[in-house]
């Protein structure tokens, strides 16, 4: 379990790049839309989304102890479990994030 | 006869080392190039402004007429840096003599990798705080230069995965130009790059 935790971690890591790519993208196309209210809105809400994912993963990590070491077995599968729902959570909202920014310069480029 | 043989195998081996052209040729200036008016302008590392593991404020002069090697980590990080900073380590000490030589690692988590956890880090490491440097500094910065360095060192900008956990270590000339990469990850690839850091100061 504690594998497949890291697995998840470093595969949502590596997106953290076209997270701030996607997220300039959208800023710099925030600044043209001056006066759209509305889409400057959305756009605001999707970068708060992506801040939000980014600090999330870092967040945590920074709290993230290897439980393998807790004496009681029971203890150590409760706490990878807990991990994993967690990392998976942070994974999930970084895709998340990605993919509403993504449709965000998608739909404005058409 | 059999010594003869020998050493007829002995000098055959020599010759071909030293004859082997791709032992010989200098690295390769990697990233786009332009062509104008008869030059070629090479892909140079942009301005940059961080603040280090001591406070002090580091731009690429700090760098000017050395060859540093960059990578991205963050001090949390379970997985993949921790052997990166280990391969890092053991450059570090391999060119420990070397003054031609510095380092830089570029958090890429700036809110919890303050100055004072860099500087803690660094001191833990037992490294020389004038030539190896820990920089924090704006997130949008930070990515900003790992884009501009890995668009470079990526082999395919296209697969899966990302490059910012990727482990890569990048080698910058004393002309901001990058020369070479390797994957942190892997004591052998980090063996070839060793070679090239070596290449790079016979150039000096």
């Amino acid at each position: 379990m504690f594998k497949e935790i890291m697995r998840i971690h470093d595969e949502a890591m590596g997106k953290m790049g076209e997270l701030h790519r996607v997220k300039k993208g959208l800023e710099k196309l925030k600044v043209e839309m001056v006066g759209e209210e509305e889409i400057e809105k959305e756009f605001s809400l999707a970068i708060e989304k992506m801040d939000a994912a980014d600090e999330g993963m870092f967040e945590w990590m920074a709290a993230f102890k290897d439980p393998r070491s807790l004496s009681d077995k029971s203890q150590v599968i409760r706490a990878l479990e807990a991990e994993l729902d967690k990392v998976r959570k942070v994974a999930e909202d970084i895709d998340r994030s990605i993919q509403i920014g993504d449709s965000l310069i998608v739909n404005i480029n058409k | 006869m059999k010594r003869l043989f020998y050493s007829s195998l002995f000098f055959s081996i020599i010759y071909l080392q030293a004859c082997d052209p791709a032992s010989d040729r200098p690295l390769p200036i990697l990233g786009e190039r332009i062509f104008e008016n008869g030059d070629t302008i090479y892909h140079t590392v942009p301005d940059f402004e961080f603040t280090d593991q001591i406070g002090q404020t580091v731009t690429n002069e700090y760098f000017s007429g050395k060859a540093y090697i960059v990578d991205f980590f963050f001090i949390s990080c379970p997985t993949i840096c921790p052997v990166v900073k280990k391969q890092m380590l053991r450059i570090y000490e391999h060119f420990s003599e070397e003054d031609r030589i510095l380092y830089l690692s570029h958090t890429i988590d700036p809110k919890r990798d303050t100055v004072g956890a860099l500087k803690i880090y660094a001191d833990n490491l037992g490294i020389d705080h004038t030539k190896w440097k820990f920089v924090t500094g704006k997130k949008d910065s930070i990515y900003e230069i790992a884009d501009d360095y890995f668009s470079i060192a990526i082999e395919n900008p296209d697969a899966p995965g990302g490059f910012d956990h990727s482990g890569r270590l990048i080698l910058v000339d004393e002309n901001r130009h990058v020369r070479s990469f390797c994957n942190g990850t892997d004591p052998d690839d980090v063996d070839r790059f060793m070679k090239d850091v070596d290449k790079l100061l016979k150039e000096f």
